[in-house]
């Protein structure tokens, strides 16, 4: 609307005493405008809800865990069962997914080996991130020489290939899923070390964590109330896109034959011997690395969907 | 710039001497006999030349000194418990580059096609391409690399007979596996890219060069371009360094002779003396890797460069 | 002083968002005489960056939206701008009309050399070879004061402190002798020392290149000593008008008079509480019906709720936008500068 346009609006009404009564600010307050405010985690929560990919996600996360848990049950095969008359069978009514090279039901297979995959990941995750949070919050915590001496050693085990200290300990300790665990580990809190270090020097940094010790706040409040929620957000992201990493990693080393192996399974081991099987019986690849995909894509939209609902401003 | 060089190799040399002293150890206390596989059947006499002949009939400390002395003076990574006058350093120079063909040849194509890709994304952020593209870094970021070399395999070799499955050489045989190498990096690139891109397009520069008057493309050729790839060089750090452990698998798969289809060999061979040498010279090769990559960096950002230089 | 180099009319933007269509700017009027200081003040969010940017072409295209139909126009010497093609506004842009952010830490490009940034300008729109315009260059870093300027060429944003990069930002800007400086809040983001030197650099090379300068602030005390004509902003929309005289001495709006009263004066005693405006600007999603300030205004009337308020010419300089200089209004208790003339 141009100035003219609005003059002769206004001239059309007519102008009563009445409405230049005086009523100031009342009534009507700048201030009280304000949207109803949401806590912080709630408001995590309603982003993430309304973030459809990150929702799509984590119903196929669901999906692929029952299947695996209750799946063994509803074929009523046994994994480890051998019928060479079977061999090789396509995927049928009896055998959803079809058998292996020594007639066994991959579709239990592919379940049990599932269950080791996600359970490798967990573990993985888990030992990653109490160990990387601690070792990270002492360093960004203490500083001085602690913190020294816990970045050395990060640089230290940041300056080797990771897949060559998995080699060696798997060689030392024998190929078990133990081993596997722990050599996955023992390289990869370094990042999330490095990580909770940064994100805790940063936040003590700031005007807020300043002001709450200026007030003379405790180290534990602080700790409690400003490091713990800053940190956490970008803890939770790392941990979410950390489990998928482990499971690629061990189907990877499962398949060069340094990880799980038989009579025990997993999703890299299923590969692995589908792979081999590839020309004449592509279904035995096939379907572990459908659930492989199907498993770390919903990591990722989960993951992903949880950054940008951690940090809306992030996201565009 | 000299000094921070001078100062990364000394750790280098640090990190390098700890990897062999704690690689030697490990492996040589590793159960399993290395010399029982080879001689089982052997007469003892024959047993104890053998076992003097490696020296494993001595302290594992004195072999080790042993080790590093030789390995230090004369450059010897060691010889082959299993295969007689096979020597590791045999191994390193036939094989060492051919791995590094192929990781440079998928790296290369991973840098290029995910940076460029990358800034059509972001640049056209919102739209159809940008779209496209998000979906295929999802799809291939989630699909492991032996997964995507198996379909090549059998869809481009096996039934449309389009390449050879197996077989190296020519220039043939480096299309499937540099192709299945490269698909991952492809989309970590891209991803990497387009987000650092995105970045740099809100930054307050950019609108000043847009204010003084730069074209589109100038804007873009000038100011985005270079700022945004400056993430990216931190990533292709590791990532050079990765090449050979990167290269497992795919040789592996396509039975390529390069060093991690022999390291892996050796491995499953316990050859233990094979797997020190070959381990120490990975870990060189990769700690070079990033020392290198250090610098470049330095010469790709000022301000890196600069503040490095009057330390 | 009086020809109109720059004339915007009843210039509308408004922004797509999640949360809806915000109307940041809604019809604003106004024109800039060659050589003069034309001050824009307001609170953060009342539409000032958005119209300056929108002078320059630099709003993002897809998400905003500019009025074009009309009496709509953006006229630079009687061309307007509105029409122009992204490829002709790249000729206008640096050369004709230049602009300096609030921020120098973030507004020089980090991996360029600070020559280079000058010179880029320069050979983007003259026809010059390389050494003459590293010749130029060298002469705008002298002419903004940057000592050893010859080596600070080949310098880098980093290695400048907060003042010198605001200085080799003007450099930037100034490069091509433009008609018209835009300055985007230049001074907010420095230190006070050397807000005054920034200012009086500005007024000085105004002087020398003979350009005309729109000020945007939000500091009434930065433009009292440089502007000549100020008009204040209030979500998006112009509320009042005037020299500079006119506005400090008699502010006819009451949130031209709030934003005077919350500038500190070297003569309040130290008993006397400085003035703060209470609340926000209001959402520019759904705007109030009426004057935008009712709800924060103290003299506010039930009419301020309902109707846009017409413009009231005090002179020929001055308008304002207000309902109290209605002949009907209550004026009991009201400050006596605001009807010093009404």
């Amino acid at each position: 609307m141009s100035e003219n346009q609005q003059k002769t609006m206004v001239q059309e009404v007519p102008l009563t005493d009445d409405m230049f009564e005086r009523i100031g600010t009342e009534g009507l307050s700048g201030e009280d405008i304000g949207k109803q405010s949401l806590t912080y985690w709630a408001d995590v929560w309603r982003r993430f809800r309304s973030n459809k990919m990150a929702i799509l996600g984590l119903i196929l996360l669901i999906a692929v865990i029952c299947l695996l848990f209750i799946g063994p049950t509803l074929s009523g095969k046994d994994y480890q069962f051998i019928d060479a008359s079977i061999k090789n069978t396509p995927p049928n009514s009896e055998y959803w997914f079809g058998t292996d090279d020594m007639g066994r039901d991959l579709f239990t297979r592919v379940c049990v080996g599932g269950r080791v995959s996600i359970y490798i990941g967990l573990c993985c995750t888990l030992v990653m991130f109490v160990i990387g949070s601690l070792l990270g919050a002492l360093a960004g915590l203490k500083g001085g020489i602690v913190d020294d001496l816990i970045m050395r050693l990060c640089e230290l085990i940041g300056n080797l290939p990771y897949l060559i200290i998995v080699v060696i300990l798997s060689m030392v300790m024998g190929r078990s899923m133990f081993s596997l665990v722990f050599a996955m580990s023992l390289t990869a809190w370094v990042g999330t070390t490095r990580m909770v270090r940064g994100q805790i020097l940063q936040i003590k940094e700031q005007d807020y964590v300043q002001a709450a010790k200026a007030l003379g706040a405790d180290t534990g409040r602080i700790i409690i109330k400003h490091l713990l929620p800053n940190t956490l957000g970008i803890i939770m992201v790392d941990v979410t896109m950390s489990v998928p990493g482990f499971i690629f990693s061990e189907s990877f080393l499962s398949y060069i034959g340094l990880g799980i192996r038989p009579p025990e399974t997993s999703w890299g081991a299923l590969a692995s011997a589908g792979q081999q099987q590839l020309m004449f019986y592509p279904y035995q690849l096939f379907f572990p690395c459908l659930l492989i995909v199907i498993t770390i894509l919903s990591f990722h939209l989960i993951g992903d969907g949880l950054s940008d609902a951690l940090d809306p401003k992030l996201r565009q | 710039m000299l000094r921070f060089i001078g100062k990364r190799l000394v750790y280098a040399i640090i990190t390098l001497f700890l990897i062999a002293t704690a690689t030697f150890f490990l492996v040589a206390g590793a159960p399993g006999d290395p010399i029982a596989a080879k001689v089982g059947q052997m007469p003892e006499q024959a047993q104890e030349i053998i076992s003097a002949k490696y020296g494993l009939d001595k302290p594992v400390f004195e072999r080790y000194l042993i080790y590093m002395k030789r390995l230090i003076t004369t450059g010897d990574f060691g010889e082959s418990i299993i295969y007689t006058g096979k020597s590791a350093n045999d191994v390193i120079k036939e094989n060492t580059l051919i791995s590094a063909k192929i990781g440079l040849i998928a790296l290369v194509f991973q840098i290029t096609i995910g940076i460029c890709l990358g800034m059509i994304s972001a640049l056209n952020r919102g739209k159809p391409v940008d779209n496209i593209i998000r979906v295929l870094v999802v799809l291939a970021i989630c699909i492991p690399s032996f997964v995507f070399a198996a379909l090549l395999q059998y869809f481009l070799a096996f039934k449309w007979k389009l390449v050879p499955v197996f077989g190296w050489g020519e220039l043939k045989h480096y299309i499937l596996p540099v192709t299945a190498y490269a698909l991952g990096g492809i989309a970590s690139y891209t991803k990497y890219m387009r987000n650092s891109t995105l970045s740099v397009l809100s930054e307050d520069y950019v609108i000043t060069a847009k204010a003084k008057g730069c074209s589109k493309g100038r804007v873009v050729r000038k100011h985005i371009f270079r700022n945004s790839l400056i993430p990216i060089i931190t990533m292709i750090g590791p990532a050079v360094a990765g090449i050979f452990a990167g290269s497992f698998v795919i040789e592996k798969m396509f039975s390529i002779p390069g060093l991690g289809f022999y390291y892996m060999k050796s491995v499953s061979d316990n050859d233990y003396t094979m797997v020190i040498g070959l381990t120490i010279f990975f870990a060189m090769l990769f700690v070079a890797s990033l020392i290198i990559v250090d610098i470049l960096y330095g010469f790709v950002d000022p301000r890196i460069r600069v503040a490095k230089g009057r330390k | 002083m009086s020809e109109k180099i720059l004339e915007v009319k009843d210039l509308n933007v408004s922004f797509h968002t999640y949360a809806g269509t915000s109307h940041a700017v809604r019809g604003i009027d106004f024109h800039l005489n060659q050589g003069e200081t034309l001050a824009i003040v307001g609170e953060s969010g009342c539409g000032k960056t958005v119209t300056s940017k929108a002078i320059m072409g630099l709003l993002p295209t897809p998400q905003t939206q500019i009025k074009k139909d009309g009496d709509s126009a953006i006229l630079f010497h009687g061309e307007n701008l509105l029409n122009y093609t992204e490829k002709q506004m790249t000729h206008i842009r640096g050369s004709k009309i230049s602009m300096i952010f609030q921020d120098p830490m973030t507004s020089l490009n980090p991996t360029m050399k600070i020559g280079n940034q000058i010179m880029e300008s320069i050979l983007i729109h003259q026809k010059i070879s390389k050494k003459e315009a590293e010749k130029q260059a060298l002469e705008m870093l002298e002419l903004v004061k940057i000592p050893n300027a010859a080596q600070r060429m080949k310098q880098y944003p980093f290695e400048f402190s907060g003042g010198m990069r605001q200085r080799a930002m003007i450099a930037v800007a100034l490069a091509c002798k433009p008609e018209i400086l835009i300055a985007d809040e230049p001074t907010t983001a420095l230190d006070v020392t050397i807000q005054a030197q920034i200012m009086d650099l500005i007024g000085e090379l105004q002087k020398e290149l003979n350009m005309a300068v729109i000020l945007v602030t939000h500091d009434l005390g930065v433009v009292a000593s440089v502007a000549d004509r100020i008009q204040v902003m209030y979500a998006g929309k112009i509320i009042e008008r005037g020299t500079v005289d006119e506005i400090f001495y008699h502010p006819t709006h009451p949130y031209t008079r709030a934003l005077l009263s919350s500038v500190p004066k070297i003569h309040t005693s130290n008993k006397e509480t400085l003035y703060s405006l209470k609340g926000t600007p209001p959402d520019l999603i759904n705007p109030p019906v009426g004057c935008s300030f009712a709800p924060r205004c103290e003299y506010g009337m039930k009419i301020c709720r309902q109707k846009y308020p017409e413009i009231t010419q005090f002179s020929d300089s001055q308008q304002c936008s207000c309902w109290l200089h209605h002949p009907k209004a209550d004026v009991s208790g009201l400050p006596e500068e605001i009807f010093k003339r009404g």
